[in-house]
């Protein structure tokens, strides 16, 4: 009889401190999940939040990151004109150059070739001569340049510029309109609904049209027009 | 510390034209919104947003970006109300550090902990547009809430400290630890205890899950991370100290170094006070888990975060003819540490 009283006793017992237990864990659970439900609330209702259209320039921007070269198209009196950039690695430079070695972007064009960075512009030929203005660098970005289109987008992301959205349909391809607006580095870019990769891209300042893009080839990357004298290639490096 | 700041500002202090992040304020405590304090204020002034191959904000947790945007709501600028913030949440974190030092060690130490922790080397970060003051006061709160057994204001504070650095989620362990203590002793509410040790966990979980709702990416602040040279890998550590001999490193990292092995010094002296481990690996891991990251960069700054390093030095400065001259050494450090930030990330 006794032993039997204690045996209930003792399940008595077990199953109220499972009871607590089970009670206890709930509450913790509980009071978990309330704070992080107003933690979330919080910086939900108290921070400012991207518009569309910036993530979709940030998703470019991630595709741009991704890709080494980019092959571009633009209209010239009424005649295509194509180029072709690649992203390199540049210095060291003596004179008003970058210190150290640099990324930037090698621009071919049929007229010239071009080497953009974040620092300064050069005109390529047997040797590197520094370019004075913008031209050089919005030349690059026309051009479709990763590294130049980054850094414009990325400024202008930086600065959180407004950017409109419109969807467009193109040869059954549904594409996106993204408006940069800004009165001095205003910028238009068409990209892929489906990829963010850009298709095509617009200065707002001047009168320069719609240069459409491409990522360039394997075959694009071994033209002749690529190859550097020996003496350049000591200072500048496709970095593909 | 202000006053060094205002006189650093006058000075016009470097001379050299170095591009340092907010140096164009024309502001008399500008130098106190120096280098991370300009994103704190971009998180505020424009939200979160990922731009990959770049530097971007989401690097930076969201609390005293929050608190920056509720001042500025009340008519202050950004750069007067995080320097109001941070200076007046300095001043709660001390008081409450100091409550906090009573009840763990004795009141000798506590008393003296305070006092160095106010005037560590280090200690001008607290002053500047950093969540560090804040974390500080809401970590010192949330112990001295959970030893007095006020479970959930201990874990409101707890959530509050670890949504303004993440490190503060490793203050889970002596939560955790002073939960079970007072379990034992049968005058607990073991759930809400319990809860409290976890809300440090829940709050730095709701962070990725923000950006995830917010920017369309969970994984944003990692990414970030790496933009800024950070990513946690097995062999960080050995990263970090190799980056110390990279020719060309920044020597300032040397800075950090020095303050990490420090804080580790001094931690280890804390546990000639009877500290439990839950502690001591709270402190520890507030500064040596950055380093996986593969840089000592800031470490100087995470470690003031290390609660019980402090308490390691009011042990070992106990005696008067210690304590004074380590004291003015250490305000003397202080005043230049404050001139020394348009020099160097803190």
């Amino acid at each position: 009889m006794a032993s039997s009283d204690s045996s209930i006793e003792s399940a008595g017992r077990r199953s109220g401190r499972r009871r607590f237990a089970v009670a206890s864990g709930s509450i913790a659970a509980g009071l978990a999940a309330a704070l992080a439900g107003a933690t979330f609330g919080l910086q939900a209702v108290t921070l400012p939040r991207p518009s569309p259209g910036q993530l979709m320039a940030a998703k470019t921007m991630r595709w741009l990151t991704r890709h080494d070269a980019v092959e571009s198209v633009k209209i010239v009196h009424q005649r295509p004109v194509s180029s072709l950039c690649v992203n390199a690695v540049v210095g060291p430079l003596r004179g008003s150059g970058p210190p150290g070695r640099v990324h930037g972007s090698l621009l071919i064009t049929p007229h010239a070739r071009l080497l953009d960075t974040r620092f300064a512009a050069f005109r390529v030929g047997r040797t590197l001569r520094e370019e004075d203005g913008a031209a050089p660098s919005i030349q690059a970005v026309l051009a479709g340049c990763p590294r130049a289109l980054e850094r414009r987008i990325g400024g202008l992301l930086d600065d959180r510029v407004p950017v409109g959205v419109k969807r467009i349909l193109r040869g059954g391809e549904q594409l996106v309109r993204l408006a940069f607006a800004r009165r001095d580095r205003g910028l238009f870019l068409i990209v892929a609904l489906r990829t963010f990769a850009p298709v095509a891209v617009r200065i707002a300042r001047g009168r320069t049209g719609w240069t459409s893009l491409a990522p360039a080839e394997r075959r694009d990357l071994v033209a002749p027009s690529l190859r550097l004298s020996r003496r350049l290639r000591l200072v500048v490096k496709e970095d593909v | 510390m202000v006053a060094a700041a205002v006189a650093g500002r006058r000075l016009d202090w470097p001379h050299a034209s170095i591009h340092v992040p907010g140096a164009s304020s024309p502001h008399a405590l500008s130098l106190l919104s120096y280098w991370d304090g300009v994103w704190y204020r971009t998180i505020a002034e424009r939200g979160y947003l990922l731009i990959p191959g770049r530097q971007s904000d989401p690097a930076f947790f969201p609390l005293f970006p929050i608190a920056l945007r509720a001042l500025h709501g009340l008519g202050f600028s950004f750069l007067t109300a995080g320097i109001v913030m941070a200076n007046g949440a300095l001043i709660v974190g001390i008081v409450a550090f100091y409550e906090l030092g009573r009840r763990v060690v004795s009141a000798d130490v506590a008393e003296t902990s305070a006092l160095l922790a106010a005037f560590f080397p280090m200690s001008f970060v607290f002053s500047m547009t950093y969540p560090e003051s804040l974390v500080l006061a809401a970590l010192a709160l949330s112990l001295l809430w959970a030893l007095s057994g006020r479970w959930t204001l201990s874990a409101l504070a707890g959530a509050a400290a670890a949504l303004g650095r993440p490190e503060a989620m490793f203050f889970a362990l002596p939560l955790a630890a002073i939960a079970v203590a007072t379990g034992r002793t049968g005058r607990a509410a073991p759930g809400r205890a319990i809860g409290a040790a976890l809300a440090p966990i829940a709050s730095v979980a709701t962070f990725p899950l923000y950006l995830g709702w917010a920017i369309k990416n969970v994984s944003a602040w990692s990414l970030a991370q790496s933009a800024w040279g950070r990513s946690f890998e097995l062999n960080g550590i050995v990263r970090a100290v190799h980056q110390l001999h990279h020719p060309g490193t920044n020597p300032w990292l040397w800075r950090d170094a020095c303050l990490c092995v420090i804080y580790l010094g001094l931690i280890a002296a804390a546990r000639r006070l009877g500290l439990s481990w839950p502690w001591l690996l709270a402190g520890a891991a507030i500064v040596l888990l950055p380093l996986a990251t593969g840089t000592f960069m800031s470490d100087a700054r995470f470690g003031l975060l290390a609660l019980p390093a402090y308490w390691g030095l009011g042990a070992l400065t106990r005696r008067r003819a210690v304590r004074l001259p380590l004291l003015i050494l250490s305000a003397g450090l202080l005043v230049a540490g404050t001139l020394t930030i348009p020099l160097a990330t803190p």
